[in-house]
């Protein structure tokens, strides 16, 4: 794996991640913690060996599920942010949860009370609908893929991964924890509807109810016929409404079983039942094109508005397409209706992640307002007061609207052999005196000592694979001089008062309609103390030494570029 | 992100806050506690230029990518030597304009590190920039000292240029403040009454002076706006250095016999008139005109709207920041 051989660098980075331990070994391979470099922004990678998947089809059906992935947007579903493929492993950066598994707080705290249980199931029951809906299947549901968020929030992980695997992969990795797969499932039978994440679902009712299983032998035969016949022990202390839910969704026949519409009427469900969890039903018939959501799949896909608009009015609801226009007209209705439920759920510093941002558009910059001169320059900041950009300005953009904004990358793009691509580089970096070190046959670490100010430039080359037949190497420049000043004193560190810059900002903007959750308010508080105490520690000197006396000649960034572009122009002759 | 204020490293030598006056000098100390570093956005977008690109495709990329200024990187010597502005394009364009029918070669053909040669011709000066370590207070002198709008902050570490400091940020970044800080009376006092602002030889332009004009007044006498005046010498309109850049925008660089009053017509939709004062409104009062509207300066009009003078961002900073006023106030 790749992964293992670039570790004796020290440390391991996926995107902009560094890798830290290992948060658990599920059923499609390792799960890590990783942080942002910069902003400490704590997410969970989950590893995936290619020889697991599928491997004639990661590319085109595959993809476009993944991609798929990344736009399922619900408050309690672990949201995926970035896939990451190299030619051994898949990496997928994903929401990182800090309240850990279900299944271990279970085993830690015994049952749970009922008020409680129905509070999760509902959440997790709204989590599997939406899902549905969006015509993905978990098939491999248990209080494992259960995690908690910091206030007790279910967050369900892992969905639509179990449709990646080849069929044999995984009928044999679900055997290993077969107390929540449905009757259907175990008997090997290959197809599995939404009727299996509903019989999951109701084992992981019962284990929050009960703090046990509903059918659980050490003996797996026994066990399996346990499962096929349905019968599980009630305890007394149940109340008999949620029994004869309980019943209907472990039936063994699919055909009978609970369906999300039946336990949605259930009188034991709908109590308490949260209004965000179950939004007005999207009007999948409405005829209207939304054109801002079309736009967005059209840029995502990379493909053309007729073939979107082929899939929606041929009804073809299971076309990646179609159902990625569905999920972003979704997005946008749930974050305007869940809005506050982010605010007081998502970890503070959320706003950090651009997709975040990005993906679910116009409703959360009503909640995040953007830094002042973060915009681009004279563009309002407020709608009353319309102001021009500069792109406005220009009269070639203004009269072409429609057309896709240039995608940039640095790096190349290549459709050789991976091997040829790589000896290529080879060839042309010893042209340009560059050295360099094989981390991996597709990880190169690469340096050039600057002739004019003497410097070590470096950088790495990492090639990715994007589709079946093209490959992007990847170049990032190595900072580890400046990392190893960074670690000591010398740091410029922000003075308290910018970290609640953006804050104060957003109040001041926000005026009285300030959101009023505690989130909000706190940092406002620090801002006010962090004055008065930045005003005083400009005497309070420390006599830290100074060692920015001789300033480095150069720039590593453009240097960076300078050794990038060399190594492009001579690739591309 | 941090949360403790960092101690500056005695940037000043002086400990002057053995004054026991919380509003003295509030605002000088206050931009001797924070760091550059400090008004840094978290995430911005910066464009560099190596010298050897052509200035016409320069200023084109200015405006693409939506920023007023851009370092300049000299591969050659491996280092940052200096800034493009808006300022070169109206030089270049001021220098090398002909007629309407004439194509301006020079911006066609010249590259940037030509343009340098000849407009700097021997007084070439070293790059003014600043380290992100350094006070808000060093920022501004610097501003104010070497009389430019444009400041890199470059770090020391990396050699990397990291942002571009202006005087609209600074504004901003003390004006977030300002209500938590012991307000100094002299806020309340007027511009006439502090004598802030210019008051003597305003340059303006009337509606049918000729944009070459107009440009041959931004080069010569260094201001960064002109008001436009009518026959009576009130105020109608203003004509700002950054106005310029539309004719990079629009292509219409070419002729610049046309009159002021046309070159303005392209943001005639979202004019929302001169940001004007008096000469008897309050410091606060126009602070948070400034900050507000977020623009460089206000025209100072009299009653019947003629201008009197100019109150710009560099007059409110040295205000501020660089007058002391340890017996003026209280």
């Amino acid at each position: 794996m790749a992964t293992d051989k670039q570790k004796h660098e020290g440390r391991v980075k996926i995107g902009h991640y560094i890798l830290g331990d290992t948060l658990g070994v599920g059923t499609f391979g390792k799960v890590k913690v990783g942080q942002h470099e910069l902003t400490k922004h704590q997410v969970a990678v989950k590893i995936l060996n290619r020889q697991k998947i599928r491997s004639l089809d990661v590319v085109g059906k595959i993809r476009r599920e993944i991609q798929n992935l990344k736009l399922f947007r619900h408050p309690h579903i672990i949201k995926l942010y970035q896939v990451i493929s190299t030619p051994t492993d898949i990496f997928m950066v994903m929401e990182y949860v800090s309240g850990g598994e279900l299944f271990d707080y279970i085993c830690k705290n015994g049952k749970l009370d009922e008020k409680e249980s129905r509070r999760l199931f509902q959440q997790i029951i709204s989590a599997v609908d939406y899902c549905h809906r969006h015509m993905v299947v978990h098939r491999d549901l248990k209080p494992e893929n259960v995690l908690l968020d910091a206030h007790m929030n279910a967050k369900i992980a892992d969905f639509g991964l179990s449709n990646m695997m080849s069929d044999g992969e995984f009928l044999r990795t679900s055997c290993g924890s077969p107390n929540y797969a449905a009757p259907e499932v175990i008997s090997g039978r290959l197809y599995a509807g939404p009727e299996v994440d509903i019989w999951s679902s109701g084992v992981i009712l019962y284990a929050l109810l009960c703090g046990t299983l509903p059918f659980d032998d050490d003996h797996v035969p026994t066990l399996f016929k346990k499962i096929c016949d349905g019968i599980f022990f009630t305890p007394q202390y149940l109340n008999p409404s949620v029994i004869s839910l309980l019943k209907h969704m472990l039936q063994v026949d699919p055909m009978k079983r609970a369906t999300i519409k039946e336990i949605r009427e259930d009188d034991w469900f709908k109590e308490d039942l949260p209004k965000y969890l179950f939004p007005e039903d999207p009007s999948y018939s409405n005829n209207m094109i939304d054109d801002e959501a079309l736009k967005e799949v059209c840029d995502k896909f990379e493909c053309t508005e007729e073939e979107v608009l082929s899939c929606i009015y041929s009804r073809n609801h299971q076309d990646p397409l179609a159902v990625a226009y569905h999920l972003i007209i979704d997005n946008r209705r749930i974050m305007s209706e869940a809005k506050d439920f982010y605010l007081a759920s998502s970890p503070p510093d959320s706003f950090l992640d651009d997709q975040h941002l990005t993906t679910s558009g116009a409703a959360v910059t009503g909640v995040v307002k953007p830094h002042p001169e973060r915009v681009p320059f004279l563009v309002a900041e407020t709608l009353p007061r319309p102001r021009h950009t500069l792109d406005e300005l220009n009269p070639q953009k203004s009269k072409h609207q429609g057309v896709r904004r240039a995608k940039w990358h640095l790096g190349i793009r290549s459709q050789s052999r991976p091997n040829d691509i790589m000896s290529e580089v080879c060839r042309a970096m010893k042209q340009l005196d560059y050295e360099w070190k094989v981390v991996n046959p597709y990880y190169l670490r690469v340096r050039r000592k600057n002739p004019i100010t003497g410097m070590q430039t470096k950088m790495s080359l990492q090639l990715y694979q994007v589709d079946s037949r093209t490959y992007l190497l990847d170049f990032r420049s190595i900072d580890d001089d400046m990392l190893e000043t960074k670690s000591g004193t010398a740091t410029p560190l922000r003075s308290g008062s910018v970290g609640n810059y953006r804050t104060t900002i957003k109040n001041d903007v926000d005026g009285a309609d300030a959101p009023a959750t505690s989130s909000a308010v706190l940092p406002t508080k620090a801002a006010e103390g962090s004055l008065a105490s930045s005003l005083t520690s400009s005497i309070d000197s420390t006599g830290g030494g100074d060692n920015m006396a001789v300033p480095r000649p150069g720039s590593h960034t453009i240097e960076f570029f300078e050794m990038c572009a060399n190594l492009i122009k001579l690739l591309a002759r | 992100m941090e949360c403790i204020p960092a101690p500056i490293d005695d940037l000043e030598g002086k400990k002057d806050t053995l004054i026991e006056d919380p509003e003295h000098n509030v605002y000088t100390r206050f931009m001797k506690s924070h760091r550059c570093y400090d008004l840094v956005p978290t995430s911005s977008k910066l464009v560099v230029f190596d010298t050897s690109l052509q200035v016409k495709k320069a200023f084109f990329a200015l405006v693409s990518n939506g920023v007023r200024a851009a370092p300049l990187w000299d591969s050659k010597k491996q280092c940052f030597v200096g800034m493009l502005t808006i300022t070169d394009f109206i030089n270049i364009l001021h220098r090398y304009y002909k007629s309407p029918l004439v194509q301006i070669y020079e911006l066609e053909e010249h590259k940037i590190e030509t343009w340098r040669e000849l407009y700097l011709q021997d007084s070439f000066k070293p790059l003014v920039s600043i380290s992100p370590n350094a006070s808000l207070y060093d920022a501004v002198s610097s501003l104010l000292r070497n009389k430019i709008h444009r400041l890199p902050v470059i770090d020391p570490l990396t050699g990397n240029t990291l942002y571009i400091l202006t005087h609209k940020r600074i504004l901003k970044f003390l004006k977030l403040f300002i209500s938590e800080m012991p307000k100094p009376s002299f806020l309340s006092q007027t511009l006439e009454e502090l004598n802030i602002g210019t008051f003597h030889k305003i340059a303006v332009v009337r509606t049918d002076t000729p944009l070459y004009t107009a440009l041959g007044i931004f080069v010569e006498q260094r201001v960064s706006a002109l008001p436009v005046v009518d026959d009576k010498g009130h105020v109608v309109d203003i004509y700002s250095k950054f106005d310029v850049i539309n004719l990079a925008a629009e292509k219409t660089y070419n002729n610049l016999d046309l009159t002021v009053t046309k070159a303005l017509q392209h943001r005639s939709q979202y004019f929302e008139g001169v940001l004007t004062c008096n000469r008897h409104e309050t410091l606060e009062a126009i602070i948070n005109r400034l900050v507000e509207a977020e623009v460089h300066r206000l025209v100072v009009v009299d009653e019947q709207e003629v201008v009197k003078g100019i109150v710009s961002l560099s007059d409110i900073l040295q205000a501020l920041v660089l007058t002391d006023r340890g017996e003026g106030t209280a």
